[in-house]
This record gives structure tokens, sequence and C-alpha cells, in this order.
């Protein structure tokens, strides 16, 4: 597999933060949630990345037996999903058995960068949009369709609540 | 030896978020021209922010001519961020424009484009604006484009780089004088 220097993809996913939610001047004039227009960026954002999700866990998956569990689908995106987009794994993950599932990352990669520019606190949360989308898409391609937020409050640490809608 | 230092990504990751990117700019310009400019001033952005860290990591002091740096760009630029090799010719007489030519692109990867961007869209359009940022923070003016391209039918990739002007370094006022 050819590989390319992980500054590349972080410049690209910066820019495509830029394109989507306009530049950080702008962004610092409206809070994200308050207007309406804006929160159709995030979603397009959003979409993006759920787009890039599914397809690139299809591909990461090709050759895989097939999971037997949902716990198995779990511990795929934890480990070998979150090595290949992240470049590391989940450091701990914890669930409820009732669909709900916590997966908490120590020094999560898209938060890397930001976390150490103090201009940028407050703006964290615009730089997990779209990795949210991945992980999403990523859950969605096993067929496990969810609702995902992520708590960056103790940047670059980061938590995800993952939560499983009932399978209709 | 510059590009053992970094991690790295997968080429599939990228060409896959590159090529989900693309397909939104088509969508808000739809006019390729427009799609290649929008591209291009993307690049410019990555690139006025990449010298920095390309300068430090590769322990490049400022590059003093067009020349070196055409070299520089393609021998170490290309082999650091993108995994590839490039190398620099068609240099005209005057020494001012030249053509970094580069046989893979890990950017266009499985990508096809519908027939009627084929002649008319630069699908990688981006790296001309990269090129034409990064050289101007080291006070290089230059023009970026492409002149082929393998999503063309082109047998290899080549960007061309004219180079306009260099720019004096400004020396900042000194107010208690």
């Amino acid at each position: 597999m050819t590989e390319v220097a992980e500054e590349s993809f972080d410049f690209l996913v910066m820019i495509m933060v830029d394109y989507f939610l306009g530049n950080d001047e702008k962004r610092k004039k409206v809070s994200l949630k308050d207007d309406l227009s804006t929160r159709r960026k995030v979603e397009r954002l959003e979409a993006i990345g759920r787009d890039i999700g599914r397809r690139w866990l299809e591909k990461l998956s090709e050759g895989t037996p097939h999971f037997s569990t949902e716990l198995d689908k779990v511990k795929f995106i934890c480990k070998e999903f979150w090595i290949a987009t992240f470049q590391k794994q989940i450091d701990n993950l914890k669930t409820n058995n009732k669909g709900t599932y916590v997966l908490s990352d120590k020094r999560f990669r898209s938060l890397l960068h930001v976390s150490e520019t103090p201009d940028a606190i407050g703006q964290l949360e615009d730089y997990i949009i779209f990795p949210l989308g991945i992980i999403k898409g990523a859950f969605e391609s096993l067929g496990m369709n969810c609702e995902v937020y992520g708590d960056c409050s103790s940047a670059p640490s980061c938590i995800f609540t993952v939560n499983l809608k009932e399978q209709e | 030896a510059a590009y053992a230092k970094s991690e790295k990504v997968s080429a599939d990751l990228v060409a896959l978020t590159y090529g989900s990117f693309v397909r939104e700019i088509i969508k808000d310009f739809e006019e390729p021209d427009q799609v290649n400019k929008e591209l291009e001033k993307l690049g410019y952005n990555i690139g006025i922010r990449l010298i920095e860290d390309f300068l430090a990591k590769s322990g490049i002091s400022n590059c003093s001519s067009f020349e070196e740096s055409a070299e520089i760009i393609s021998r170490v630029a290309f082999k650091m961020f993108l995994g590839i090799r490039a190398t620099v010719s068609n240099w005209n007489s005057e020494h001012n424009s030249c053509s970094i030519i580069f046989d893979e692109n890990p950017l266009a990867e499985y990508v096809e484009l519908p027939p009627e961007y084929t002649h008319s869209l630069f699908y990688s359009n981006l790296l001309c604006g990269v090129i034409r940022g990064a050289l101007e923070m080291v006070q290089i003016i230059v023009e970026c484009e492409f002149v082929k391209d393998q999503l063309r039918g082109d047998d290899t990739n080549e960007i061309n780089i004219r180079f306009k002007e260099m720019l004096q370094e400004q020396v900042p006022w000194n107010d208690e004088e």
C-alpha cells in the first residue's frame, strides 16, 4: 500500500474545514450552533465525512472474515479502522450492553495540532465534525446505524459516545 | 531521509478524501475553469502554511534561486509529502521556466473523469497552488499549470512552473530612529 506523509492529509483536512465552514476569522464571529446556515455547513462537512468513512471501511475490511457479533464489529473499528485512519488504536472501550459504546482516545489525531495553538480553543469542535462523520460512516458501513458524539473538552483527548439506533 | 521522519497515512485514504472534496467543489462551481481556479486557490492556502513545516523538517535553509527551488521541490518535497519521485526538466533557454514531471499521482488513484470534464478539469490542480504558495513565502513569485495529466490520457503528469520575479525582503521600520 502506498503511503503519504500524515502532514499532507492534515493539510487537506484543514483546507476542507476552511472551505466548508469558512476561514478562521469568519468562524470566530459566529458561534456554530446559533446560525441555521452554519448548521447546514456543518451537516454538509459531516455528510462528506460519512461518505468517506463508509467507503474507507469497506476497503479496509476487504478480506476480513465476516463479523459474528456486534462487539467484533466495534472492536474492528477501535483497532484496525482507528489505526488506519488516526494512526493509533482506541485507548479504552466501554459499553452498557444496550447499544451504547464509549470510545476514548487520549491523543486524538484530529485535535493534536489544533490543541497546541491557544487561538484555536473554542474551535476544537470545528475540527471534530469531519472525523465524527468518518466514524459514523464506518459504523454504518458495518450495518450499525448510530449517532456519534465527541467530547473534546480535554483536548487532545477525545471521548466518543456511539448510540446505536434500533434496527428497523 | 527527511521523509522518514514523518508518520504515514495510507494513500488510499488521501485519494478517497481528495476525490470527495473535488466532487463537492464541482457541485459548487460547475464550470471546469472555475473548479480549476478554486483548486489552485485552496492549494495556495496550503502552500503558504506548508513551507514552514517543510523547511523545518527538511533542514533546508532558504531557497536562494528559482533553479535551486525547482530541484528541491521535485527531489525533496514531492518525496516528503506525497511519497513519489519527481524530476525537473524542460528548462527553457532563459532558465525561467521548467517542468516537474511525475508518473505516480497519489491524489488521482482510482479516478476516472466523466467525459465532459476530461479535457477541461485539472483534477490535481491543488498541487499547482501548493507550489505557488510555498514559493511565495520564500520570496519567489511563480505561475504554475498542468500541461500533462494522466487522467487526460497523457503518458505522465507534468506541471510547468514559470518564474515571474523575486521579492525583496522588507526591512521593518525602526520607530526609535
